[in-house]
């Protein structure tokens, strides 16, 4: 089946579905690689992140001057497979192939002689595949099935290990996923007939069925919200994510900040935006309810991370409450907040990943896997500790990294929604991430190291670890930082949340 | 380029410049064969902010892609915190010696004093939080073996959490965050109550201020002496100068200056006593640092009121300028008190009596000369009764000795005479600034204090009379 493109559309209307090839093809082709083939598999994993992120480049020029990339295959009557790229996709879109490109320079570093590598970078394209295809969605459909794909070929990075205890992370992660994209179906179905489209329109499509509809809408908005919210780790619906961490580290980063975790808080903004329309959704009284549960997962969250001792564990529950500030900001309801939450959308991401990164150096040099364990870890590896000292700093919210621009907009937008709880939640919040995250950091630089660490190993000389681990923390670290500090320049992803913010709450 | 332009050129970026040195050495630091010159190097990072305190222009430069919109200035007000800066980073550089030969503690080093000249040349208040986060988190990283330092370090994340949220509110209200001209907030927070509650918190936490005074006594009395200066650096620039901003006089009025004014006292009357009733003269400081910053909050709420609002701007300016000038000649004299490292009382020479001596002359002349900027019947009551309160801790201070056998650093008499001689000189600039001064230049409105002054300076004397005797009385602990 060809695609088809609207004619008045210029020829680059095929970039999405070259950016969409651009882990596909490479991911087919790794799938039936022998596991000797490094450098082939090394190659094509690398050439199609690159492209991929050349692709989006042009994109993110392109719609920043008003162009449009769309393009659509017949899928069922009155129902394409539509790619859309817009302002909110690309904020996405540009996060998930950043990372995926230093997460693939990691996976290479970090899987090294390690068995089913073909199966593991297969997958692991097929992933990111699907994860641009839910940022370019045009339509509910289109969503819900990359979304769907999401799951799918999650589940065998999950269980890579292959031990019982990843097998059965897997069962639970599995199980989750698969009974919330049910409910992500039926809500589908159901907007379906009742609205007979489901392209995603800014201020959404709904507006002409309140009156008649109101219950309805009510009930599909809940369907939708908890079919997307098991994978954005909403409480109660986040106790996949911490089981979850029996996966190795790349995967890790990948649930946390690039994929799944991301794409259920996407999804959100999406039905709360484009499906609904912010207005209709408060006027439906469904926005107040979400950011009563956002606020209470992001103190859940923060207290869970408190008593963990297994860092990548502490980790988790650190993103269950962070995810929930995108979905907080969403749901306040007010420009500002907007900003604030589509912002976090990228610098939980480039923060986040830092953070499991270093942890997956702590546990591939020197087997560190507990908090306990990290004593004096900063003389060992004082690399990597910068870039988590970097990353923590941000999940504080303390300029300049990263996440003081968000928690900055979250506290103004609730500010100016006429609402002063937030502030409470945001500072109770920060108050918890110091608490967990400062002891690692006093640990780590300040504690005398032991004597021997768990299991060492030599990267030959004084080298702190292998460079293609130490490299994508490093370079996520310095992004997390600069980021923050240059906010207010072009491009910035908060410049580009302002811009999505505007396009929805100010134009016609 | 011209010689001119050049020198205009580099006055307008001198606010950049004062913060890039020190930044630059903290980045030269990633090559470990750099790190024993940057050891050597580092207390001298600051030569360019003693520059500019003494040289540069008032200028204000705008950086709007840096963070949420940036600015940096020099202004009057932040010139001599600048140059007190600038003095003690060198003292601390001195007194740390080898230990500014290993990476991570001249990485702190250098970071905790780029934020500490943040403080004093942030041109608005977003600028001015990262400074503080940037200096308070490098100086618990350099204070973390102290005892104090945990204590410290929660009251810094409090700290900053309340100020994120003054800054919001400050925004909410279209009031903006402009240290520059920073009328509006002023007004706000004189306006306001939870401006204001939010101000005293988040400030008095760095500040020391009774109640929230709890990490500096105990800090001080550890072993790392280099620390005195960076805290009196920090408690000044991070605390005592943001409430000269934006608590300028004139800011505050009504019953809010008047529950501020007792607040103010009591909690300096609380520091005093816990003060006297210390045995160590480092915990004694400590505690008199505290008590300088609830005089200080004491200054500026009496130095308001009716009168105050209706004064005109360029003498609410001379009288802020008068009072920073102050300040930073007590910040030298109790940094001189401090650097002194108390021995045990048999070991002191009559070298370290004269020494201490002076200091605590220079300390309650800068105490004074702080009174003496207010001009009206008023306020005299009040700062009659702060000095008084203050004589109470002069006693202690002149009978310093230290407890217990613990022998702390042993410090030669170069580097208190240094800081004593530092606070001398500022002394008698200060008062020959005002015996030459022109109508209208800032210093001449120290002349315009004449009943406070002398009666505060005979409550001073006689309380610090009577609490030297007593301190005498009082049998050394051992």
């Amino acid at each position: 089946m060809m695609p088809t493109i609207d004619a008045a559309l210029p020829p680059n209307a095929w970039l999405p579905l070259l950016v969409l090839a651009s882990s596909l093809l490479p991911g087919l082709v790794i799938f039936f690689l022998a596991e000797r083939r490094y450098w082939t598999r090394t190659l094509l994993n690398l050439a199609g992140s690159l492209v991929k992120l050349m692709l989006v480049g042009a994109m993110l020029w392109g719609v920043f001057h008003q162009q449009q990339y769309a393009a659509s295959l017949p899928l069922l009557p009155g129902l394409d497979l539509v790619l859309r790229v817009r302002p909110l996709s690309l904020l996405f879109l540009a996060l998930s192939a950043g990372l995926w490109l230093l997460t693939t320079l990691y996976a290479i570093g970090y899987l090294e002689d390690s068995p089913n590598r073909s199966r593991f970078f297969g997958f692991f394209s097929l992933c990111v595949t699907a994860t641009v295809g839910v940022a370019m969605a045009g339509n509910l459909l289109t969503f819900l099935l990359f979304f769907e794909l999401l799951t799918l070929t999650t589940y065998p990075l999950v269980v890579h290990r292959g031990t019982e205890e990843a097998r059965r992370a897997g069962q639970i992660y599995l199980a989750h996923t698969v009974i919330a994209g049910a409910l992500l179906l039926a809500g589908t179905v159901w907007l379906y007939t009742l609205a007979g489209t489901l392209t995603f329109t800014t201020q959404g499509f709904v507006a002409d069925l309140v009156e008649g509809h109101r219950w309805s809408l009510i009930a599909i908005f809940v369907l939708l919200i908890i079919g997307v919210g098991v994978k954005a780790a909403l409480v109660p619906l986040q106790s996949w994510l911490p089981r979850a961490m029996v996966a190795p580290a790349p995967v890790s980063a990948l649930l946390h900040a690039v994929a799944v975790v991301k794409a259920g808080a996407f999804g959100i903004v999406l039905i709360v935006y484009d499906v609904f329309g912010v207005e209709v959704a408060a006027e439906l009284g469904v926005t107040k309810p979400l950011a009563l549960v956002a606020a209470f997962t992001i103190l859940y969250g923060s207290l869970r991370a408190l008593f963990q001792d297994n860092l990548k564990r502490r980790l988790a529950f650190s993103t269950v409450s962070q995810v929930s500030y995108i979905v907080l900001g969403v749901a306040i309801v007010g420009p500002l907040a907007t900003v604030g939450g589509l912002v976090h959308l990228v610098h939980q991401g480039v923060m986040k990943i830092t953070l499991f990164f270093c942890a997956g150096n702590l546990a591939e040099t020197l087997g560190i896997h507990q908090v306990s364990e990290m004593n004096g870890v900063g003389r060992r590896m004082p690399w990597t500790m910068l870039a988590f000292s970097i990353g923590v700093f941000g999940m504080i919210g303390l300029p300049p990294v990263a996440g003081f621009i968000s928690k900055w907009y979250l506290g103004l937008g609730a500010l100016e929604a006429g609402l002063h709880w937030p502030l409470f939640v945001l500072a109770g919040s920060s108050l918890l991430n110091a608490a967990y995250f400062l002891p690692i950091l006093h640990r780590a630089w300040f504690c005398e190291p032991p004597e021997a660490w768990p299991e060492e190993r030599d990267f030959g000389g004084k080298k702190e670890t292998a460079w293609l681990l130490l490299l994508p923390p490093l370079v996520t670290a310095a992004l997390s930082l600069l980021i923050g500090l240059f906010a207010s320049m072009p491009f910035t992803p908060l410049e580009w949340a302002r811009l999505i913010a505007e396009r929805e709450f100010y134009q016609p | 380029m011209s010689v001119a332009s050049l020198l205009a050129t580099l006055g307008q970026w001198a606010p950049l410049l004062v913060l890039v040195v020190p930044l630059t050495f903290a980045g030269l630091l990633a090559f470990p064969r750099l790190v024993g010159v940057i050891g050597l190097l580092a207390p001298w990072a600051v030569l360019p902010a003693l520059l500019a305190g003494l040289l540069a222009p008032q200028t204000e430069l705008l950086l709007p892609e840096l963070l949420l919109g940036s600015s940096l200035m020099i202004d009057p007000i932040g010139r001599p915190f600048l140059v007190l800066l600038a003095l003690l980073w060198p003292v601390a550089g001195w007194l740390a010696g080898e230990r500014l030969r290993r990476r991570g503690p001249v990485l702190l080093f250098l970071l905790a004093m780029s934020g500490s000249l943040g403080l004093v040349v942030a041109g608005n208040l977003v600028v001015f939080l990262l400074a503080s986060t940037v200096s308070g988190y490098a100086l618990y990283g350099l204070a973390v073996r102290q005892p104090g330092a945990r204590a410290f370090v929660v009251l810094l994340v409090l700290s900053d959490l309340l100020l994120f949220e003054l800054l919001l509110l400050l925004v909410k209200g279209g009031i903006g965050l402009n240290l520059a001209s920073a009328a509006a907030p002023s007004a706000a927070i004189g306006g306001s109550w939870v401006l204001l509650v939010l101000s005293l918190l988040g400030f008095g936490a760095k500040a020391a201020v009774f109640g929230l005074h709890l990490w500096l006594p105990r800090v001080l009395s550890g072993r790392a002496v280099e620390l005195s200066p960076i805290l009196i650096g920090f408690v000044l620039s991070a605390g005592l100068l943001p409430w000269l901003r934006l608590l300028a006089p004139g800011a505050l009025s009504g019953d809010a200056a008047t529950l501020l004014s007792w607040m103010a006292l009591a909690s300096m009357g609380l520091a005093v006593i816990l003060g006297m009733l210390q045995g160590g003269q480092r915990a004694l400081l400590g505690y008199a640092i505290s008590a300088l910053s609830g005089f200080w909050l004491l200054l500026l709420s009496v130095s308001g009121g009716e009168l105050g609002a209706l004064m005109p701007a360029p003498e609410t300016e001379a009288r802020a300028l008068a009072m920073a000038l102050a300040l930073c000649q007590a910040g030298l004299a109790l940094a001189a008190l401090l650097v002194q490292g108390a021995r045990r009382w048999a070991q002191q020479s009559w070298l370290d009596w004269l020494l201490n001596g002076f200091a605590v002359l220079l300390l309650a002349d800068a105490l004074l000369g702080m009174a003496g900027v207010l001009a009206f019947d008023r306020e005299n009551g009040f700062m009659i009764a702060a000095c008084g309160l203050f004589g109470g801790l002069m006693g202690p201070l002149l009978c310093a000795r230290q407890r217990g056998t613990e022998t702390l650093q042993v410090i030669g008499p170069s580097r208190p005479l240094s800081l004593n001689l530092l606070a001398a000189g500022w002394a008698l600039l200060m008062a020959g600034g005002i015996v030459i001064a022109p109508p209208g230049w800032p210093l001449a409105a120290l002349l315009s204090a004449p009943v406070s002054a002398p009666l505060a300076a005979l409550a001073l004397i006689v309380v610090a009379a009577l609490s030297a005797l007593l301190a005498l009385a009082k049998p050394a602990r051992v």
